[in-house]
């Protein structure tokens, strides 16, 4: 490979600090450390999977404390598992209320009518809570091209091997695969059980 | 105390902080962005008021104590942490300290940790940033480590890492196995899937994180002369937002990561040792994209991996500028 001679020392520096890195700043990365699920055992862990879309998000201090959590509405599109009610509720972790701002990084920003997959169980005293931290969160998008809902869906189990970055089996997947996929190991966790 | 601390973690303003900002938390701060960075010492607790099965309050001090040692043994960085002994706070107390300590959280399924910060949006303060570690999960502290747990230094530094302003890394690669994924190998203790259980993997501090922590707490004189590379990624003519560049040192072996974080597509990779990289553009279409990103409606995951073809030169003291990936649909 050449050497680019605009890459060598002196030519084509930008001081360190500046305009442009003042414009670099991401919205925050994240913070959790995590035991990786596929798509198959969320699927399967969870106790409800919806094709759902946020209805409301309420921004709130949790109670006696400047701590920011938001309670999210979601109405259910259509239920991949289990038997929800027309609307789910989840409280996240974050956001902004006067002048607090909790971070949890990690926890999705959420704005109203977005689409979203979600992996759900319920726990005593805190409600319905995702699996899997946000790997079981799922964001639905519209192909710009295609017109086809779409989703950056999660490893799926049954191909052993590493998990190739750019191959043309990743990337996002149609919303509709993804549901079958799930159908399917849902299927079989209620064969499992006769 | 309490208002020392709260002057103390003051956050700066990116406009007056040197060096890059690829792998770093972001917040906006009366309508400025701004980084997550501690102007000096930064003061902690460590809870006793919850611990896990099998590790005691000793067990958990000392961990964290080599932990924190690990981040402040970095050479090119300048990082002081001060013990402020236990407290029978918890993490989710709101309580104006920085707490380190378990809790139980049977809920947060397959979450062995994580970091929250409060923050004062008008002044810029850190109100508190807090570590929790989850005692629903099994953890060992042995010094070998233990097929039973995970090791609890190992996801100390890794929590440590955001406390100090870094996110998450994505050098690392994964693999299925069965039904189950697992991390394989690790460029990065900032990497957001945990070893398994048994793995001391996680206790070694990797050029990744060296760089990014290097970048963001440089010495304020007599430290390391290091460079950087910068450029944009783009598709189509347009930038990408999201994808994961990755500078691969020739002579160094220096493997450091960042991200094209606006949507002209640029990237800065800083913290890097003078000399020559390959540079590679993946797409982060893997896993958890709300591990790297807040806003992950923009992040554009659909392309090949791309190399730049030429060596980039990262020189001393400076940032190379232009290296410039075009990447295209799968």
């Amino acid at each position: 490979m050449p050497v680019s001679r605009s890459h060598r020392p002196g030519r084509g520096l930008l001081a360190l600090a500046g305009v442009l890195l003042a414009l670099m700043a991401p919205p925050y990365l994240s913070a959790s450390i995590v035991v990786p699920a596929t798509l198959d055992e969320l699927a399967g862990e969870a106790e409800l999977v919806v094709h759902a879309r946020v209805a409301h998000v309420e921004t709130r201090q949790a109670p006696g404390t400047r701590r920011v959590e938001r309670l999210v509405s979601f109405d259910v599109l259509r239920a991949l598992k289990g038997s929800p009610s027309g609307t789910v509720q989840v409280v996240l972790a974050g956001g902004t209320f006067g002048r607090y701002r909790t971070v949890v990084p990690g926890v999705p920003d959420l704005t109203q009518g977005e689409e979203v997959v979600l992996f759900l169980r319920a726990w005593p005293a805190r409600g319905l809570q995702l699996v899997g931290f946000t790997q079981g969160f799922l964001r639905v998008r519209v192909d710009a091209s295609t017109g086809e809902r779409v989703v950056a869906a999660p490893v799926a189990a049954g191909s052993d091997g590493p998990v190739v970055r750019g191959a043309t089996d990743r990337g996002p997947q149609p919303l509709a695969r993804i549901e079958a996929r799930i159908a399917r190991v849902v299927l079989a966790q209620v064969r499992g059980r006769r | 105390m309490k208002r020392a601390i709260l002057v103390t973690a003051a956050l700066i303003a990116l406009a007056t902080a040197p060096g890059a900002a690829y792998m770093r938390f972001g917040v906006s701060i009366n309508g400025t962005n701004t980084i997550l960075r501690w102007p000096g010492a930064i003061p902690y607790r460590v809870s006793d008021a919850d611990l896990a099965t099998g590790i005691s309050a000793a067990d958990f001090d000392q961990a964290l104590q080599r932990a924190f040692q690990a981040w402040q043994g970095v050479a090119s960085a300048t990082i002081q942490f001060t013990r402020q002994g236990f407290t029978s706070g918890r993490p989710s107390d709101d309580d104006s300290s920085n707490v380190f300590g378990f809790e139980r959280r049977a809920d947060l399924e397959r979450t062995l940790a994580v970091t929250s910060y409060t923050i004062d949006v008008i002044n810029g303060e850190i109100i508190e940033a807090d570590v929790q570690f989850n005692a629903a999960q099994p953890w060992s502290v042995a010094d070998g480590g233990s097929l039973t747990g995970f090791d609890l230094q190992a996801v100390a530094q890794h929590e440590i890492g955001h406390v100090l302003g870094l996110g998450h890394s994505a050098v690392g690669e994964t693999e299925v196995s069965g039904t189950g994924r697992r991390l394989i190998a690790s460029g990065a203790v900032m990497f957001p899937i945990a070893f398994p259980r048994g793995s001391l993997e996680g206790r070694t501090l990797r050029s990744d994180d060296i760089a990014g922590v290097s970048d963001l707490y440089k010495p304020a004189s007599g430290g390391p002369r290091l460079g950087g590379l910068s450029g944009h990624v783009r598709k189509n003519g347009k930038g990408v937002f999201g994808a994961h560049v990755v500078a691969y040192g020739l002579r160094s072996g220096q493997i450091v990561g960042g991200y094209s974080i606006n949507d002209d597509g640029d990237y800065v990779i800083g913290g890097l040792e003078p000399g020559s990289y390959v540079v590679r553009v993946e797409p982060l279409d893997d896993g958890d994209v709300e591990s790297f990103f807040e806003d992950t409606r923009r992040v554009d995951a659909d392309f090949a991996v791309t190399y730049y073809a030429k060596i980039a030169v990262a020189p001393r003291n400076g940032v190379a500028a232009d290296i410039d990936v075009a990447v295209r649909s799968r």
